[in-house]
């Protein structure tokens, strides 16, 4: 009953599109995240769920994934609330774009359920390409030139990779011949088939959806596309839509031989670790600070899938503890752009005393993404430096390691200065508890999930990471 | 089939080289109706999946595509130069460097499976919209380019003979159009937005 869930999202675009207010379109939106939730938790019980034939498979790992989408996607629809009313108590933003948001993010969640839902590659690949199409609208929301140009360049770029990867499909249906094209059989017959086209695949696969995951050097749209969002958007952009091109990775995993796709996941994710080390310290804007941020952890989880062995559950438990403190941090750049009236970080100063509980969510969010305990990134980073070394990549976790340090540096710079530092006092103004509360509830998850992994959840992870584990 | 193919690598070096945007335009929609011709062409009979393929192919890739770009052409004050960061003669050279690279890869790399020249000429579509895509300056132009790249990648789908279920087909295509589509939507708002920003320059000067 797989596709039974893409009818939350579904509902609340239409409904979107019916409200008479901006603020029906918010309460389906809440109400949307809220069932879709409540779907997954119902549906988690009977796995994995096939329908239309070959089309659709929810298996485990999909389940996973979708656990995070819903769970982001709740935050952030009531956190949307709130953000566009003061937005629009602020004049920046009209009733009629309010209402467009709102279709478009849910049309876009409905993209990333059947992506996490595909069983079939092709469908998959068209499900990936339709979140692009279903994002873009959001990234130019505001109207503005930089946001036409953010649009364009994401919409240019990643379908260029997309494409890419379409051809990696057509290699693999060269290698697999008669086998059909999903998740299940590919795997079942790697051992037979052409391996040439399977490593062709392998590389248009990893080229194509790494670019929309946003692996270096193949990034450059991707600070561009999530600074210019409205905050919500950039946190599901970040939060969820990376994960899910991550997830379109590692479907084709298992077919693949270890010794050729380890080295290459190893190479794409410290090259991503790195691009940003040297760059997140001169950031001048706070979200393309966060968008970088983005870029660095994707690194990590395909450092953690190239490492293999024990840093595979970790990166599976990364993916999640990133989506956690994006999300949250994302949520809080979006409380301070609207107090402080801007995006540059040197103007947003002193924010611990301003308005003392975004400046605690702000400065707890930072020590998270930095990896810093007791918040939950620092053990799915430290599992990943654990399991490299375990499996004899001394030379590359060694590195791995001084580049989060010189990052960790660099973040807790930029949220001291952010949080504590001396600057000219902002107008007052109130807090907003549709803002706050989501992103209290994100710093607790963050905070929970490192002071106690739950055991379930390691345990599930380490089953699930023999499914993405390579031949 | 081998003519089909030549003449669709033909066109292409066409669009490659060509220094306007019209002419461009009208081979990209010849493209479009050749590849139409394919599905058709590659089914024993006449059967509904070939006929619904073929019809879906013209009348994205062959009449609503041209139709937003020449839209776009005529609307926008973006003149008829289709301006390049490298010269014409550049252009014709390195695109038939690219032509012999894409021939040596597939022969070289055995990547052609039952219709060596559809594979060639497909991954040949392909360099070349990249090509365009990088080198030419107009957004018109580079919307051109990515659409040769997904020709390019259909006839070597073609080539290789993947096939997949028609809702899944039709679903690629319908991805391909609306990405165009809204290709062609930010262009105008992208026009729009900078004039906005002039009238507003302008007014300012006044006060």
């Amino acid at each position: 009953m797989a596709q039974l869930l893409f009818l939350p999202p579904l509902a609340a675009a239409v409904a979107a599109l019916l409200a008479r207010s901006p603020w029906q379109a918010a309460l389906g939106t809440a109400a949307g995240a809220a069932l879709l939730l409540a779907g997954a938790v119902l549906q988690a019980s009977s796995l994995p769920a096939e329908a239309w034939g070959d089309l659709l498979r929810l298996d485990e790992l999909g389940m996973y994934f979708l656990f995070i989408v819903a769970g982001v996607h709740l935050a952030c629809s009531v956190y949307s609330y709130g953000y566009f009313r003061r937005e629009m108590e602020a004049g920046r933003i009209g009733a009629a774009k309010v209402r467009k948001y709102h279709i478009w993010i849910n049309l876009f969640v409905l993209s990333m359920v059947v992506v996490v839902s595909s069983h079939h590659l092709a469908l998959q690949w068209v499900a990936v390409e339709a979140t692009t199409l279903f994002s873009a609208p959001l990234i130019y929301l505001h109207g503005d030139r930089k946001g036409m140009e953010a649009a364009w360049k994401y919409l240019l770029i990643c379908s260029v990779g997309i494409a890419f990867a379409f051809l990696g499909i057509i290699f693999l249906s060269r290698a697999a011949g008669d086998i059909p094209l999903t998740y299940t059989a590919v795997p079942l017959a790697a051992g037979h088939l052409d391996p040439r086209f399977l490593r062709l695949a392998f590389l248009f696969f990893l080229v194509g959806y790494g670019t929309k995951m946003g692996l270096a050097p193949m990034h450059t749209w991707l600070p561009d596309a999530h600074s210019q969002a409205p905050a919500p958007a950039s946190a599901m952009l970040s939060g969820v839509l990376l994960n899910c091109a991550f997830l379109s990775i590692l479907r084709v995993a298992p077919a693949i031989p270890g010794t050729y796709a380890s080295p290459l996941m190893i190479l794409f994710g410290i090259v991503s670790i790195a691009v940003p080390a040297f760059l997140v310290a001169v950031q001048r804007d706070i979200k393309r600070l966060l968008a970088f941020s983005s870029i660095e952890n994707m690194g990590i989880v395909s450092l953690g899938i190239g490492f293999g062995g024990a840093a595979r559950p970790a990166a599976l438990l990364h993916v999640l503890n990133h989506s956690v403190a994006k999300v949250l941090l994302f949520l809080v750049a979006g409380d301070l752009i609207l107090r402080f009236g801007t995006q540059r970080i040197r103007k947003i100063r002193g924010v611990l005393r301003q308005a003392p509980l975004s400046g605690f969510l702000l400065f707890g969010g930072i020590l998270a993404i930095a990896g810093s305990p007791p918040f939950g990134p620092f053990w799915s980073e430290f599992g990943i430096l654990a399991g490299g070394v375990a499996g004899g990549h001394l030379a590359v976790a060694l590195f791995y390691l001084v580049l989060l340090a010189v990052l960790f540096g660099s973040f807790l710079a930029h949220g001291s200065n952010m949080a504590f530092g001396e600057g000219e006092r902002n107008t007052a103004t109130p807090a907003e508890w549709w803002c706050l509360v989501p992103a209290c509830a994100l710093l607790f998850a963050s905070l929970w999930m490192g002071l106690h992994v739950p055991a379930g959840l390691y345990k599930a992870l380490e089953d699930l990471s023999s499914m993405v584990s390579f031949s | 089939m081998n003519t089909l193919t030549v003449l669709l690598l033909l066109l292409g070096i066409h669009l490659a080289v060509s220094e306007r945007m019209r002419p461009a335009i009208r081979s990209l929609a010849a493209q479009g109706f050749l590849l139409g011709l394919l599905p058709l062409l590659e089914s024993p009979g006449i059967t509904w999946r070939a006929a619904a393929l073929s019809l879906a192919t013209m009348a994205v890739k062959g009449v609503a595509i041209p139709a937003i770009l020449t839209r776009a052409v005529s609307r926008l004050d973006i003149g008829q130069e289709s301006e390049s960061l490298v010269s014409t003669k550049a252009t014709i050279f390195l695109t038939g460097a690219l032509t012999m690279a894409a021939f040596v890869v597939c022969t070289r790399f055995g990547l052609s499976g039952k219709d060596e020249l559809g594979a060639a000429a497909g991954l040949t579509l392909l360099f070349s919209g990249l090509f365009t895509m990088t080198t030419r300056v107009k957004a018109v132009s580079q919307v051109i380019g990515f659409v040769v790249l997904e020709n390019g990648i259909f006839l070597f789908g073609a080539a290789s003979g993947s096939e997949f279920t028609l809702p899944i087909e039709l679903g690629i295509f319908l991805d391909l159009f609306v990405a165009v589509f809204l290709m062609g939507i930010l262009m105008f708002k992208i026009q729009r937005a900078f004039t906005h920003m002039d009238f507003r320059k302008i007014h300012t000067l006044k006060d």
